[in-house]
């Protein structure tokens, strides 16, 4: 179980989160919803590790451990991962050869590993072209997001968050990311995805346990998969 | 393309950081004056021209002041430095035949490895001169000439005379002096007319001796139709005491005649590495400089290419990686002599734990040179706020019907690059890696895939140095 034990945090000398306490057990499905600036984006980026974010107070408990001194590597050896909101373009380097440095030889030999991604990719339906190019490097949005999500296929987390991985996405490559997501769902159910998003439409089309609402760093509100709907009507109070 | 990522290597540290014990059948005492010039020259048997060309330029070089700008070269000792040692009574063709001193070296560094996969010929120098050389039958048949650059002053006088310090006199620079009165080995390499070689010449030069000087002097002629790639490799033990490397290597490439030359340059830090490149490519003829500057203490190399027949084109694609101590002050000239020449130069420097880099590059336009192009672009890395990168870009056009331009970034440790390769898994000294190897991905492509693979290797090495 990933866990937030009342934290606050600080980013550029800002108290940015005020008191955080929330659990993640494993094998269900998060939402986090909330206004631009709500602090969801520093929310994800305090569990990944992100040295900027500055935990003032609390703790991050990993299977009753806390994680709050460990580097972003630590955390994703221990299978914490994080899709950012706006994907990096990385030039020079290729998914191929970050998944290559990411993974141990002995159990992904590099022949095997180079299949895994081609299969993943056509899954997502990724041109493979875009494997063997600067990561992220004129890739539209959609492609951005799908190679994230191939990565974290591949990298096999525990925790997924997806920070917006529905914004900036055309419709078929929604489609193809939910299917995705979906069957990664079905086929391991232990794995914990938090989803952190504005709008319900990704939302309805998966198996959301529990919906969180965030508003200037805190936490307003919590419920079922009908509160992302209620909010889509409604907006946020 | 793919690249695979080397990691074989990553954990026995430093491959080439290992002294053997020296050989030597022949060595000059410490120091130098005229005896020790002659005796070179004696040891050498040579003709009496090359004997007073050495003398001559050796008064040159007593003259010759220090460079009065770029590194502090104040520290080197002329008068403790070896100057020419012979590790072998004479050159083999097989390297079982090597004394096992030198044969283990090479098989530790991997050169006859790469011999056998992907290489035309091969030239090993080890301390003053070419122990072993070998080239493929077929080459041979075609009339191309790869040997040691001693054993082609007896047998190609005649082309020596019209090529050997043409394009680098010994008035060039005071190290380009001493080259030429102390030089040994190096590499001599004739293309014929119409030959195309497809797989590359490799020369590899090592230093093993202490306070030792290495001053090999390589000439290349590319004839007409021709081309060529040849790459050197240089490694040698880290010593406490300075060694000095000065080489003088110069290059023609004849109408239509491509010549790329590519150097993986990896001297321990101990190393001066003060070395004179120049070219001259004639009407439509390519020169390609690859310069990859891992190692050394202090280099100072600016290679240029002399466009001096129409449509002839200039590359040069450099790199150099400064960690702790090192000043690297590299770059490139390009001198358009010739109408509707073209150069492109790309400089990339990383500079890490108080590392110092310098770019220092020359573009010059003549009055002849009409609609003639030049592009630079010049990027620096600094990984931390304690290194240094430098540019000092001089252009100098005569007429107005060039087109040059200047393109120059520099960039600092990217945090969101970083956290995001860790979030991935990497640990930090890889996450830089995988940054520094993004950033000289344009100079990586364009080396055999068997030396990026060993130069992504060194700057992991390096980087681990910084993580510590």
């Amino acid at each position: 179980m990933l866990s937030l034990k009342n934290i606050s945090v600080k980013a550029e000398n800002k108290e940015i989160l005020h008191d955080i306490s929330l659990d993640f057990d494993n094998g269900k499905i998060y939402a986090i919803m909330g206004k631009n600036g709500s602090g969801k984006s520093t929310l994800a980026r305090t569990i990944m590790g992100d040295p900027r974010m500055i935990i003032t107070h609390g703790s991050i408990m990993l299977d009753e451990l806390s994680i709050n001194d460990h580097t972003a590597y630590d955390r994703a050896k221990k299978g914490i991962f994080l899709s950012p909101q706006s994907p990096l373009a990385i030039h020079g380097v290729t998914v191929q050869q970050l998944l290559r440095t990411a993974l141990p030889r002995d159990t992904h030999p590099s022949k095997k590993l180079l299949e895994i991604i081609a299969h993943t990719a056509q899954e997502l339906e990724i041109s493979k072209d875009l494997l063997s190019r600067s990561l992220n490097e004129n890739f539209s949005g959609g492609e951005r997001k799908k190679m994230e999500v191939l990565q974290a296929a591949i990298l096999d987390p525990r925790y997924i968050i997806l920070d917006e991985i529905d914004t900036g996405v055309d419709i078929d490559s929604l489609k193809t990311i939910t299917q995705f997501l979906n069957t990664i769902i079905n086929n391991a159910p232990q794995k914990t995805i938090i989803f952190i998003t504005h709008y319900n439409r990704i939302l309805s089309q998966l198996p959301v346990d529990e919906v969180i609402i965030m508003r200037d760093g805190t936490i307003t509100q919590k419920g079922d998969a009908t509160l992302a709907q209620k909010i889509e009507f409604d907006g946020y109070k | 393309m793919t690249r695979p990522v080397s990691k074989t290597n990553l954990d026995s540290d430093q491959k080439h950081d290992f002294v053997m014990s020296e050989v030597s059948v022949q060595k000059t005492k410490r120091g130098i004056d005229e005896a020790v010039i002659r005796s070179i020259s004696d040891y050498k048997n040579e003709e009496s021209w090359m004997r007073d060309f050495r003398l001559k330029s050796f008064a040159i070089f007593n003259e010759k002041k220090m460079p009065t700008w770029g590194p502090d070269l104040s520290h080197i000792d002329f008068d403790n430095i070896t100057y020419f040692l012979r590790a072998t009574e004479k050159q083999e063709k097989s390297w079982d035949d090597l004394p096992d001193e030198i044969k283990e070296t090479y098989d530790r560094i991997g050169v006859p490895e790469h011999e056998k996969k992907w290489l035309a010929g091969v030239s090993a120098q080890y301390e003053s001169e070419v122990v072993y050389e070998s080239m493929h039958k077929d080459l041979v048949k075609q009339g191309v000439i790869f040997c040691d650059m001693d054993t082609a002053m007896r047998t190609h006088t005649e082309i020596i005379k019209k090529y050997f310090a043409k394009l680098i006199p010994p008035t060039d620079n005071k190290f380009a002096a001493l080259n030429s009165a102390v030089w040994s080995g190096g590499s001599f390499i004739y293309v014929p007319k119409g030959v195309h070689i497809k797989m590359p010449l490799q020369a590899y030069f090592r230093i093993n001796a202490e306070r030792f000087g290495q001053f090999e002097r390589t000439l290349i002629i590319a004839d007409e139709d021709s081309s060529i790639h040849y790459i050197e490799g240089c490694t040698a033990p880290a010593y406490s005491t300075e060694s000095l490397h000065a080489a003088v290597v110069e290059i023609y490439a004849l109408k239509n005649a491509k010549v790329r030359y590519t150097t993986i340059q990896n001297w321990s830090t101990n190393i001066y590495n003060l070395v004179t490149k120049r070219a001259k490519a004639e009407e439509n003829a390519t020169v390609e400089w690859i310069d990859c500057n891992i190692g050394s203490g202090v280099t100072m190399k600016y290679p240029a290419v002399l466009l001096s027949g129409k449509n002839a084109r200039g590359i040069m694609i450099s790199m150099a990686l400064a960690n702790k101590g090192q000043i690297l002050d590299t770059g490139a000239k390009m001198i358009h002599l010739a109408k509707h020449t073209s150069s492109h130069i790309i400089s990339k420097s990383i500079s890490l734990n108080g590392g110092v880099s310098h770019y220092r590059g020359l573009v010059t336009i003549s009055k002849d040179a009409k609609h003639a192009k030049s592009f630079t672009q010049c990027d620096a890395m600094l990984l931390d706020n304690e290194s240094q990168s430098n540019t000092y870009p001089t252009m100098d056009i005569k007429n107005n019907t060039a087109q040059v331009s200047h393109e120059a970034s520099i960039e600092s440790l990217d945090h969101d690059k970083l956290f995001y390769f860790m979030s991935r898994g990497l640990t930090e000294s890889h996450a830089r890696s995988m940054m520094v190897n993004g950033f000289i991905d344009e100079i990586t492509k364009e080396i055999p895939l068997e030396y990026s693979v060993e130069l992504y290797r060194l700057i992991n090495m390096e980087m681990d140095k910084s993580i510590g």
